[in-house]
């Protein structure tokens, strides 16, 4: 189920909130939990029993490190520790990587008796391993008390509002709110404030955008112009923030709606001055992800210079590698890890002195260029693209199809550069500070009706002949 | 407490629980003029059907066929999108003076392939004329009411690939003479009872045969057809739908059972263009009595032929008019068993690019 569709907004949404105050707090993350489980096995009804097995394990592995602990059995701790992260990788490789392994392996030995087996990604499984994860660590490292109340736990690793898209919590960082929350109407009412706006970046800006750079895509390289190929790359990349950043929203309002605060997942990443500060803007909690349990743990930039950058090349190619299975994720991972060292490097430094048009010139650009590998699967096409933005194919700098873009989607794409920047939230948050509150609830009605007009719009399928 | 809080608290969940109230308790419907299909309804719960994941994608279904004022919405994302100064909705063109066209999209090679491949196959395999033409989409004749820079897959090449064959004759030069009138409806994706006459007239030149003068039987006003629909458009001119006098004919479906050439009880319906044959029959035999031992002729077809099959009646003995899409019995035995002296192939530009049933012809 996702949230940006009928089902979830009109169904599942006034019956989760029904439930969920209609009963007594005690009873509150018993009902999460079968509710999240709903949420998640709609589409694979199947896989609940990977959601449910995943529960049990890291329960009792919490608990074991724990106890451990508690006797002072700290290599035995240590053991169930690693026994977790064993596990939650296993499953993350099994279902995520295993078909891309064999796809190598045959690609370099094709007579060996093995198959890809093809069996569907359970969606979210690489959110909630990493979140499962951090609980067993967060407990080994005393940052957490283990969870003994299993209905607590399973609400925890479960929790549907950001269990398919994330962001990605760490367990110390909800631990006392998954059994002492409280809920209110002021924290519901500021929920609804992120919901509506992650709404409305998905169903009317990320939807609608994403359809240009489909067409852009789909033409032949041979019709393409070099200004088509830039505008297909940004509408891809304004695509994915808005949808991604949209979700996270989504996720944090839902979250807030049932009492819990959850981490910013997005701050307007294309403002920034330097790829340094553009991952401390994009997919926050991903980052902050790996800085705690990989690259502090690895030595970080506590060490030669040397070692220092083999922490960030190791970081870097598993962010790349967990944005999906296939090689052209890993040189998007790659792409940043050098222009990383490069900044950490000499260039920061010079960034910073350099005017601000430079300095976010210089990031966006880059940006949009390891964006081609993110959107294009295959190293050739990616790198066909590539050179075609810079006229390498002997393509026109301009032809019909981008003035027509142009002049079809001008007006939305002017609409995605301002919502990009913080320009909007500080609009509203002026609203609001000048007792112009009433405004509120209005907009939240008006983003209401027009996201519910795209989503129903969505579902539309006139057929040309009648059709029984 | 802040009384906002409350406000947009109440909003939201109201307006949440209005949507979730109304699917309940509102009465379903079966058909949607609007889409021209049959709507979900609830899905039938087993336990096994549930586990395979049918339940819930039919749930879903259901519930997005069933919202409340489902056509209001789709409306107000229309005026949303015009509001963004789009130039085109749901793969529709806004065009000028009032026109939506089809935009055209690059079809599939090999489909290419087997269709044109197909039309050979069975001239081949049939020892009367097989003729065949195209008949191009409005936005090939109409390219100067396109939006400014719209740079749809371009017909001419279908035209051209055509224009290879000895069996091809030309439509296209026709209709373009005639541009300037109203040819192609403006809010559906067929040509007029007009363009069906212009080619009507380039048809006889072809067969030999004088095309008669036509005389207007009745206007079916009011007409908002599929491009209409498709763009989820509103607030836009409307098109008529006319059509003209026969002579003497008998007219029979499949079965050899009567049925009407102008079926009228679809000028209250939405889809006015079924007025002709009532949709499209798998086969319709038109037989005029006034003529005795004349041509024969088998007109495979999709849904533009339906309002050119009238004029054809005035100059052929038997029109046997036969749609792919839901008779894929053998032609060739049906030729022979019928007596057949000419077989006509004709079909719009698009359905022919991408038809999936054009390729059963040759059975």
């Amino acid at each position: 189920m996702v949230f940006s569709s009928i089902l979830f907004m009109f169904i599942y949404l006034p019956c989760v909130l029904g439930i969920y105050y209609a009963l007594p707090k005690k009873f509150r993350n018993g009902a999460l939990f079968l509710l999240n489980l709903i949420f998640y096995g709609w589409g694979e009804p199947i896989y609940i029993t990977i959601m449910l097995l995943s529960t049990v394990i890291d329960y009792t592995h919490g608990i074991l490190v724990e106890n451990n602990l508690a006797k002072g059995n700290v290599k035995k701790a240590k053991l169930w520790v690693s026994s977790s992260i064993f596990f939650n990788l296993l499953l993350l490789t099994f279902f995520k990587y295993f078909d891309f392994i064999i796809g190598n392996i045959l690609a370099i030995a094709p007579n060996l008796p093995i198959k890809p087996l093809g069996l569907p990604l359970p969606i979210g499984i690489s959110f909630y391993t990493f979140q499962t994860m951090s609980y067993t660590i967060d407990v080994f490292r005393g940052d957490a008390k283990a969870q003994r109340n299993i209905f607590a736990f399973g609400s925890f690793v479960t929790l549907f509002p950001q269990l398919i898209a994330g962001p990605i919590i760490k367990y110390k960082d909800v631990d006392d709110q998954l059994t002492h929350r409280k809920e209110s109407v002021e924290k519901f009412a500021k929920g609804v404030e992120t919901f509506m706006a992650g709404l409305c970046k998905k169903a009317l800006l990320a939807n609608n955008i994403g359809p240009l750079w489909d067409s852009i895509y789909a033409t032949n390289m041979a019709d393409q112009s070099v200004l088509s190929l830039w505008l297909g790359i940004i509408a891809f990349v304004l695509q994915l923030y808005f949808d991604f950043s949209g979700y996270s929203d989504m996720a944090i309002g839902l979250g807030r709606m049932l009492g819990f605060e959850f981490m910013e997942n997005f701050n307007y990443p294309f403002i920034s001055k330097s790829i340094t500060e553009f991952w401390r803007r994009w997919h926050i909690s991903l980052g902050s992800w790996f800085r705690e349990y990989v690259y502090i743990p690895l030595g970080g930039n506590r060490c030669s210079k040397a070692r220092n950058f083999f922490n960030i090349f190791v970081v870097w190619a598993t962010t790349g590698i967990w944005h999906g299975a296939s090689w052209n994720f890993l040189i998007w991972g790659l792409i940043f890890a050098v222009l990383l060292m490069f900044e950490k490097g000499f260039l920061l430094k010079k960034l910073q002195k350099a005017p601000g048009f430079i300095a976010h010139c210089y990031t966006l650009f880059f940006v949009l260029l390891s964006f081609v590998f993110f959107a294009i699967e295959g190293m050739g096409a990616g790198l066909e693209y590539m050179g075609g933005m810079f006229g390498l194919n002997g393509l026109p700098l301009i032809n019909a199809d981008f003035l027509y873009n142009i002049r079809n989607y001008g007006a939305l794409l002017v609409l995605l550069f301002i919502g990009a920047t913080p320009v909007v939230k500080n609009t509203f948050c002026k609203i609001r500070e000048n007792k112009n509150e009433w405004l509120v609830p209005v907009l939240c009605a008006i983003g209401l009706i027009i996201s519910t007009a795209y989503l129903v719009d969505a579902s539309y399928n006139p057929f040309l002949y009648f059709r029984f | 407490m802040n009384k906002y809080s409350k406000i947009t608290t109440f909003t939201f969940v109201g307006f949440i629980a209005v949507f979730f109230l109304l699917l309940i308790i509102m009465p379903k419907s079966e058909f949607s003029e609007m889409e021209n299909r049959n709507l979900a309804q609830m899905p039938k719960f087993t336990f096994e059907r549930l586990f395979n994941g049918k339940f819930t994608a039919e749930f879903e279904e259901y519930v997005t066929d069933q919202f409340a004022f489902r056509d209001t919405w789709v409306g107000m994302k229309y005026f949303f999108e015009k509001a963004l100064l789009k130039t085109e909705n749901n793969g529709i063109y806004f065009g000028k003076d009032g026109y939506l066209m089809t935009k055209f999209v690059k079809p599939d090679d090999s489909r290419l392939d087997i269709n044109y491949g197909v039309v050979r196959k069975l001239s081949d395999s049939l020892d009367i004329p097989v003729r065949f033409s195209l008949i191009p989409m409005a936005s090939y004749v109409h390219a100067d009411k396109l939006p400014g820079n719209a740079n749809p897959y371009n017909q001419q090449i279908l035209l051209d690939r055509a224009s290879q064959m000895e069996e091809y004759f030309d439509l296209s030069q026709a209709l373009l003479a005639h541009k300037d009138e109203y040819i192609y409806y403006r809010t559906d994706h067929h040509w007029t009872s007009d363009g069906a006459y212009y080619a009507y007239e380039k048809i006889c030149q072809e067969y030999g045969m004088t095309p008669h003068d036509r005389v207007l039987r009745k206007e079916y006003p009011e007409f908002f057809g599929t491009l209409y629909s498709n763009a989820g458009a509103r607030m836009v001119e409307p098109d008529t739908v006319t059509t003209f006098m026969v002579p003497e004919l008998s007219v029979k479906d499949e079965n050899g059972n009567d049925i009407p050439l102008y079926d009228e009880s679809f000028a209250d319906k939405k889809d006015k263009y079924s007025v002709f044959f009532g949709g499209n029959p798998p086969l319709v035999v038109l037989d005029n009595a006034e003529i005795e031992d004349g041509e024969k002729l088998l007109l495979i077809k999709d849904s533009y032929s339906n309002s050119l099959a009238p004029y054809l009646t005035h100059n052929f003995d038997e029109i046997h008019v036969w749609d792919l899409r839901a008779n894929k019995t053998s032609i060739s035995e049906y030729v022979s068993a019928n007596g057949i002296t000419q077989v006509l192939v004709l079909y719009s530009t698009e359905n022919f690019a991408s038809d999936t049933n054009i390729m059963f012809m040759s059975k």
